[in-house]
């Protein structure tokens, strides 16, 4: 990444980006059948309950584990990137996560306090790769890296700051699945996102990473226009299923990139394939735009990685505009299947795409949403 | 030029010795809020900003920003305990462990619609929140923002409150903002949370970081 050459603005590009999950590694998504959305998955160790694990990795992550993931999708955006050492140390974090290290944590009867620091993460990447010290560790449930990709994009254009790595990270936890279980939430036919047969979500884990810039890379192919996140306090689990408050910050997200709805032609859904959140979300997108975009929902690939979200599904979606991939969803084939939104059915018009939306929502009422402009 | 002029503060202090039916019942007693249910981490949160908004009242549209080092510690480490133990887990207890649980109940008994963001912080906690906040403002997506910060020690639940707004330092006057000699510089609050809150104010804040 150059700053000689490339357009010097108070603009936020994507300049590289990284992600493992359940497909996989990122780079090694290349082509539509490596991108296919699977039926049921198979049930975590121990637990009647599926989940969408990290492709050839342990269920139960150690804390090292869990950095070596986090180290090997930071050290993929630097290969991409070419940001040098310098650049490093003026690199500000921006980490979003909902269980951080839950995982790993055991209880000790010694000590009083024997929970994490809530930014031990984060603290350990700053460390390993002489980040700016300052650091940010969002925790605002699914929309955590979603807001940590709004907070890295304003202060950038805002001059705070020239350059952003900005992580989403999910980790499996018996909290975060026996307690999605005990609301009844989990699926067992499969993540189907707006399909009117839909039963529940399927959890996930993964590691996301994208470095942010105000210089555009050689092979940029998005540029934050803006976002916008705040708590719709109708319920603590699920957002008001009018969807009125998600049209407030969908319309405060467009008010914020300077774009008219008229100008989006595709939304990356939130899409958990949860009766209600999506309800909310299609009520929502039905009474704001007279004519919907076409959309597009990726948990059906991945599951729901929680505060990893935000930042997983960017890096795929550059992923597919990049390698000109329609993802397959084998539900959205069958032909009784009902459909609640319209869905993207050619690969043309994924990548021919100009404007996104791309929708967050999640526990504690916290909603987000952003703009995403192909470059 | 704007800077971010902080209006006010309040701290609420519990020992750590006090169940939380003490602890409910102390925040009930004084704030008159449903309190049913609530951990202890949400408790002080909103007894420390009840305590700021009746002591100085507001009607500007206001965003919510909080930080702590740790998650809700009694909460967290039982649920934690009951999965090693093999226990269910109660669908309330879950729920309550959402991150942003406490900034929720905030938003819902203080009116807060804008944007409304915790944030996990071992150092700079108030610092970092003021540059979020100051993001936002700059936007114009509230009038004024609350600034949370959970300090848990070994011995005591500690909870700061402070109301800030950006102003215009050029047209202080205008605005009837007026400054002691000593309060046109700015304060870096984070050094002094670990202390006493000794100042007057109004007082501009530090928003410069490394």
């Amino acid at each position: 990444m150059s700053k000689t050459n490339d357009k010097i603005s108070e603009k936020v590009f994507v300049v590289a980006t990284s992600s493992i999950t359940a497909l996989g590694e990122q780079n090694d998504l290349i082509s539509p059948e490596m991108f296919c959305a699977k039926t049921v998955e198979t049930p975590v160790e121990e637990h009647a309950v599926p989940y969408y694990s990290i492709k050839d990795t342990q269920l139960n992550k150690s804390f090292s584990l869990m950095t070596e993931l986090l180290v090997q999708q930071v050290n993929e955006l630097l290969i991409k990137s070419g940001l040098n050492e310098q650049q490093l140390k003026n690199t500000m974090l921006f980490l979003g996560s909902t269980s951080l290290d839950i995982g790993c944590i055991s209880p000790n009867n010694d000590k009083s306090i024997w929970l994490s620091q809530t930014d031990k993460l984060g603290q350990y990447l700053v460390d390993y790769f002489s980040l700016r010290s300052l650091h940010f560790t969002f925790n605002t449930a699914c929309t955590a890296s979603a807001n940590a990709l709004i907070y890295a994009s304003n202060f950038i254009k805002q001059q705070k700051i020239e350059n952003a790595i900005v992580i989403g990270c999910e980790f499996f936890n018996q909290l975060s699945l026996n307690g999605f279980d005990s609301l009844d939430l989990i699926s067992s036919i499969g993540v189907k996102p707006f399909a009117r047969s839909r039963d529940g979500l399927i959890l996930g884990e993964g590691v996301g990473a994208v470095l942010l810039s105000k210089y555009a890379g050689e092979h940029t192919q998005f540029e934050i226009l803006g976002g916008y996140s705040s708590c719709d306090d109708h319920s603590l689990t699920i957002t008001e299923e009018e969807g009125t408050h998600i049209i407030a910050v969908i319309n405060k997200t467009l008010e914020n990139s300077s774009i008219d709805k008229s100008d989006i032609d595709l939304i990356k859904v939130h899409g958990t394939a949860s009766v209600k959140s999506d309800l909310a979300e299609a009520s929502a997108l039905n009474q704001f735009f007279l004519d919907i975009p076409n959309v597009i929902a990726l948990k059906s690939l991945i599951g729901h990685t929680l505060g990893a979200c935000g930042v997983i599904e960017l890096a795929l979606m550059e992923q597919c505009t990049k390698f000109a991939i329609l993802p397959r969803f084998p539900y959205q084939e069958v032909e009784e299947e009902k459909l609640e939104l319209p869905f993207v059915k050619s690969v043309d018009l994924l990548t021919s795409s100009k404007i996104m939306l791309f929708n967050h929502f999640g526990f504690g009422g916290n909603n987000a949403a952003l703009i995403i402009k192909r470059v | 030029m704007t800077k971010l002029l902080l209006l006010a503060h309040e701290c609420v202090c519990f020992s750590r010795n006090l169940t939380g039916k003490e602890i409910r019942n102390l925040v009930k007693n004084e704030t008159k809020l449903s309190v049913r249910r609530l951990d202890n981490f949400t408790l002080i949160s909103l007894n420390a900003v009840y305590r700021l908004l009746l002591k100085h009242p507001t009607s500007q549209t206001l965003a919510l920003y909080s930080g702590a080092e740790y998650l809700s510690v009694e909460l967290f480490q039982s649920v934690i305990k009951a999965m090693h133990e093999q226990k269910a887990i109660r669908p309330f207890d879950f729920i309550a462990t959402v991150g942003n649980a406490a900034n929720f109940y905030l938003a819902k008994e203080f009116n807060i619609k804008g944007p409304n963001i915790f944030i996990g912080a071992t150092k700079n906690i108030f610092l970092k929140n003021i540059l979020l906040a100051e993001s936002d403002l700059n936007l114009g997506h509230s009038q004024q923002a609350i600034v949370v910060v959970w300090l848990i020690t070994e011995d005591e639940w500690l909870c700061h409150a402070f109301l800030i707004e950006q102003v215009d330092i050029e047209n202080l006057a205008i605005k009837g903002k007026l400054f002691q000699p000593k309060n046109l510089e700015s304060v870096c609050i984070d050094d002094l949370l670990q202390n006493s809150l000794d100042i007057v104010f109004p007082v501009l804040l530090n928003t410069h970081f490394a």
